[in-house]
């Protein structure tokens, strides 16, 4: 055994009980402090970080293999663990409406505009909500460029909100009880079997670790939901981060006619240790961090790339911001919850945001993205 | 520079940014927290999600 892997062994080994320890420390001193709840949302968003990391699971890599190399796999395994949320949280919705809220938005040229706009950008970060979240936990320094850029993106967008829902939207269109799930189901096992007979011939099974991560990432969404009173969420706590940047900066963010309802200003003034989707957030970036070093993964050299590729870096995150907003969430919160709360909205952005992809990837090798050849 | 430099970078300036935040907001009110779990709480949802259009 060289030294090098010496070391690394004996640095992992220590490192190992300081990861657990540290983690383990954060979700008690949140939940004595701020809140039991509080804490276990933090752990919540450890479990979905430690996930997706953990067995490489996102949604940003498997629709470009879908597009480019024609496997569905991964886009299957969203669509099970969306369909094995639907099952539960639909029917709850009905019997709970009172402590439940689903992620039921309108239908509108906005939001197909913006889920368009936010499947494309994706490709450029190479990573959507929970995604930018996840690789700027591990490192990644392109989604860490990203991420303050998004926040900013997404406080920008529900500032404007709307004005943008004022072009034209449709009433909430929502599938509810155990029909809306059952219908729920049909339509997942109908985009399944289209992306099964699109894909290439020895392509079209989903991988052992992906339907793992399916299954947990449901249990995870559950667990959210039902400590939560709500589902899976990312973008709005990145919002509030920046709205809280700007208020310190002497900026009346309250003017708006988002920030200023009295829910929000409640949320500005408490920190953002009780805000739900912060709490997540925090947990996807500390669970990535956690696996990441767990399994030496960070001792990777930084990617080669030109300046236009981080100047579209910049733009491209702040676009994934600002159009998350307009379409009611982002690939957690209109495509995953959106859809398994019953909502039309989660469909409609599922279909206009793997459009965006599909030029996103395009754009990719254009803006230098693909790295120095 | 590795991924261990940058990923540092990141989780110093999320733990800098909570500690402002902590700093500048309200105290928490650790007796007036909600119940552990919403579900069967009979308290109504209250938290924000980015699938909500803003209301009082």
């Amino acid at each position: 055994m060289s030294a090098a892997v010496d070391i690394e062994t004996r640095t992992s080994g220590l490192g190992k009980a300081a990861l657990i320890g540290a983690a383990v420390a954060l979700v008690l001193s949140v939940s004595l402090f701020v809140g039991a709840r509080y804490g276990l949302l933090l752990l919540i968003g450890l479990g979905f970080g430690v996930v997706l990391e953990g067995f490489r699971f996102g949604f940003a890599g498997p629709w470009r293999a879908m597009i480019v190399r024609r496997e569905p796999g991964g886009v299957l395994a969203h669509l099970l663990s969306i369909g094995l949320v639907a099952v539960v949280a639909i029917p709850l919705l009905a019997t709970n409406g009172e402590e439940l809220l689903g992620a039921r938005a309108p239908v509108g040229f906005a939001m197909i505009a913006g889920a368009f706009v936010f499947g494309a950008c994706m490709q450029l970060v190479m990573g959507c909500g929970s995604g930018t979240l996840i690789n700027a936990g591990s490192g990644n320094p392109v989604s860490l460029v990203a991420l303050p850029v998004f926040a900013i993106g997404s406080f920008a967008g529900a500032y404007h909100l709307l004005w943008w829902t004022g072009l034209g939207a449709l009433p909430v269109i929502a599938l509810q009880g155990t029909s809306g799930a059952l219908l729920t189901v049909a339509a997942l096992a109908l985009v399944a079997g289209l992306l099964v007979w699109l894909g290439a011939p020895g392509k079209r099974a989903i991988p052992r670790r992906y339907v793992i991560a399916a299954v947990l990432l449901a249990a995870l969404a559950l667990a959210n939901f039902a400590v939560a009173g709500q589902p899976w969420g990312v973008v709005y706590g990145l919002g509030l981060w920046a709205a809280k940047g700007a208020q310190a900066l002497g900026a009346d963010v309250t003017a708006s006619s988002f920030w200023g309802t009295s829910g929000n200003i409640d949320r500005l003034q408490n920190t953002l240790l009780t805000d739900v989707t912060s709490l997540t957030n925090i947990g996807l970036i500390g669970g990535a961090f956690l696996v990441a070093s767990w399994r030496g993964g960070l001792g990777k050299g930084m990617p080669d790339l030109p300046a236009r590729a981080w100047i579209a870096t910049v733009i491209a995150g702040f676009l994934l911001g600002y159009s998350s907003r307009l379409a009611f969430g982002c690939n957690v919160g209109a495509f995953f919850s959106g859809i398994s709360t019953g909502s039309l909205h989660g469909w409609v952005w599922f279909a206009s945001a793997f459009a965006g992809t599909y030029y996103g990837i395009k754009l990719r090798p254009i803006l230098g993205l693909e790295g120095r050849k | 520079m590795t991924r261990r430099t940058t990923a540092a970078i990141g989780l110093i300036a999320l733990a800098a940014f909570i500690a402002w935040d902590l700093a500048a907001s309200a105290p928490p009110d650790i007796y007036d927290a909600p119940a552990l779990v919403a579900l069967g709480s009979g308290a109504s949802a209250s938290g924000a999600h980015c699938a909500a259009l803003p209301s009082d």
